[in-house]
């Protein structure tokens, strides 16, 4: 997707994988390296301005709540969904995509049917609409974010599985009464693995970018918890007095999403050569 | 030919009987709007009314029979909120953020396809690369995030714009740059794409040879089989302005249908959501199903196979 396979990447892949990292690091170990709690207010320091003293290093807010903890926090939270959402929606996309190649028929026609299905509403729309149902708590947050992007596992596992069914050594396999949850993971899973790591990458920045638009619009993860989505929405009323509280997390975001866009490409650019 | 676009008519009409059907079926499924209005200290009789009220006493595919009459004569029912009709709030809310669509899109065809296809021709050059960082950045930056910047800049500091509404002329430029900015970061990666593509077509390499000066190749051979293949993804355009619009107006507390859905979401108003989603599902069904017709009319290649 993304056509930076021409620059000449390495240093751009390097300073990608470090700010990666250190999100990961800092999400990891966020209640070890947070000089305080998510919600310990110190109404002595309230709305503090960043880089000006040592005891709240970003700042606080309004609650003078310290603004570096929080966003420690946020990046645990928010890079958590996202690679819960990633892993369920390759695992759900996968599963679905196997099954179509399999069974065919009906099966196939109906998950077919639900990909196009998924693909016709913009995903934002789709994910409001299962907030309006389900009411609003990680758990149905987490199911939104397995959902989006289903649709591009299942078709690739479909493809390929059905190619190695029709022609190829699956349906030997099958022949010789290997069971079908061993043809799926001992000898399709292996073919595929290289594609759907491309693919995780590649939805990565997506998924990062779709809960926190939710959590921006007030209706993704919800006060007590923080996310970087929640805690740019909440730095968007108090723009006028106080820039940091939106402005930093924002450009987390931004790092992060770009960070892993470009590593995308270079994973996809090592794994698949041939591809686009 | 008749066949064909009989074929996809009738696939775009499925895709929309099933989008409704699912959309009915699941925002009923997952909770009892009278609950849902009352509270859950609501006594049994208020609870009944607020059913015998909205239909929501009969079988669940009584109602959906019901809804579809009402669909067909336009009558979308009311707001469980306000008790508005939901068509009057729906349409209030439509052309604000039409308003917003049509210059994003002007502007987001006139940049991005010019940047794409320039960026084609001059393959790997620095122009090529840095105009393709750019757009990658542009994907980066979320739209809430854009708008919060430009808020930060252009009205609190500055003082030049306003941040909220739309009652001015004025009121339009930082919306419309925020969506425009992702909208043309997204296209012009795909124009750039399609030009590469249309110039490895053999037809375009028949004219190297043939030593045609390169402008002809480009515009006559190049550019029309880029722009055929431009045009299949302008429905998935459609979807990604209306997304963008769901943010921005958000951002700047645009009145539109983005700021409704919001918070109708938030309000768990389900008639007001429905319409949304099914109108957005429409339009989106629809500018498919009139891109495919158009590629059909535009595009003779396609007419002789059958997809």
């Amino acid at each position: 997707m993304l056509k930076l396979n021409q620059m000449r990447l390495q240093p751009l892949v390097l300073i990608s994988i470090v700010v990666l990292l250190t999100f990961f690091v800092s999400g990891l170990f966020a209640p070890w390296l947070a000089p305080y709690d998510l919600e310990q207010m110190d109404l002595m320091a309230r709305l503090n301005k960043p880089f000006e003293n040592f005891a709240h290093i970003l700042g606080t807010d309004e609650l003078g709540r310290d603004v570096f903890s929080r966003l420690l926090y946020s990046i645990r939270l928010s890079f958590l969904l996202a690679i819960a959402g990633t892993l369920l929606g390759a695992i759900l996309g996968t599963a679905l995509g196997f099954l179509a190649a399999r069974f065919g028929g009906f099966i196939d026609d109906a998950i077919n049917a639900s990909i196009d299905f998924t693909a016709s509403l913009p995903f934002i729309i789709l994910a409001l609409t299962i907030l309006a149902f389900l009411g609003t708590n990680v758990t149905v947050i987490i199911v939104i974010m397995a959902v989006y992007g289903w649709d591009r596992y299942a078709r690739l596992t479909r493809n390929l599985a059905r190619s190695a069914y029709t022609e190829g050594y699956a349906g030997a396999l099958e022949s010789l009464g290997i069971p079908t949850w061993q043809i799926a993971i001992r000898h399709i899973l292996p073919n595929i693995a290289s594609a759907l790591v491309v693919n995780m990458t590649l939805n990565f920045p997506g998924m990062i970018l779709l809960e926190t638009s939710l959590s921006f619009l007030g209706v993704g993860v919800q006060p007590p918890m923080s996310s970087l989505g929640t805690m740019l929405g909440f730095g968007r009323d108090y723009l006028t007095t106080a820039w940091w509280i939106a402005v930093i997390p924002g450009t987390v975001i931004v790092m992060a999403t770009l960070s892993m866009s470009i590593l995308g490409d270079f994973v996809q650019q090592k794994l698949e050569p041939q591809g686009k | 030919m008749f066949a064909l676009v009989f074929r996809i008519v009738l696939r775009s009409l499925i895709t929309l009987l099933l989008l409704t059907a699912v959309v009915f079926f699941a925002l009923h499924l997952t909770g009892d709007p009278a609950r849902l209005m009352l509270g859950d200290g609501a006594d049994a009789a208020a609870l009944n009314a607020f059913r015998q009220q909205w239909g929501l006493d009969k079988p669940l595919w009584q109602q959906f029979l019901a809804y579809l009459q009402k669909l067909m004569t336009l009558d979308m029912g009311h707001s469980y909120m306000t008790g508005l009709s939901v068509k009057e709030v729906f349409l209030n809310a439509f052309w604000p953020t039409l308003d917003l669509m049509i210059p994003t899109a002007i502007i987001t065809l006139a940049l991005g396809i010019p940047m794409g296809v320039i960026a084609a021709i001059h393959r790997n050059s620095t122009l090529d690369r840095s105009m393709m960082f750019l757009s990658v950045f542009g994907y980066a930056v979320p739209n809430f995030f854009m708008g919060v910047l430009l808020l930060l800049v252009f009205s609190i500091w500055l003082g030049w714009l306003p941040s909220y509404g739309n009652t001015s002329a004025l009121h339009y430029i930082m919306p419309i740059i925020t969506m425009a900015t992702s909208e043309a970061a997204i296209f012009s990666r795909y124009a750039r794409s399609a030009m590469i593509d249309a110039l490895r077509l053999p037809c375009v390499r028949a004219a190297r040879m043939r030593g045609l000066p390169e402008k002809r190749i480009i515009w006559l051979h190049a550019l029309p089989n880029a722009m055929l293949s431009i045009l299949t993804i302008l429905g998935f355009f459609l979807g990604t302005l209306v997304a963008g619009a769901v943010i921005t107006e958000n951002v700047f507390s645009w009145p539109g249908v983005g700021k409704l859905l919001v918070q109708s979401v938030a309000n768990r108003d389900i008639p007001v959501v429905q319409v949304i989603v099914l109108a957005t599902g429409a339009s989106l069904i629809t500018a498919n199903l009139l891109m495919d017709l158009l590629a059909l009319v535009v595009n003779p290649r396609l007419r002789r196979t059958d997809h």
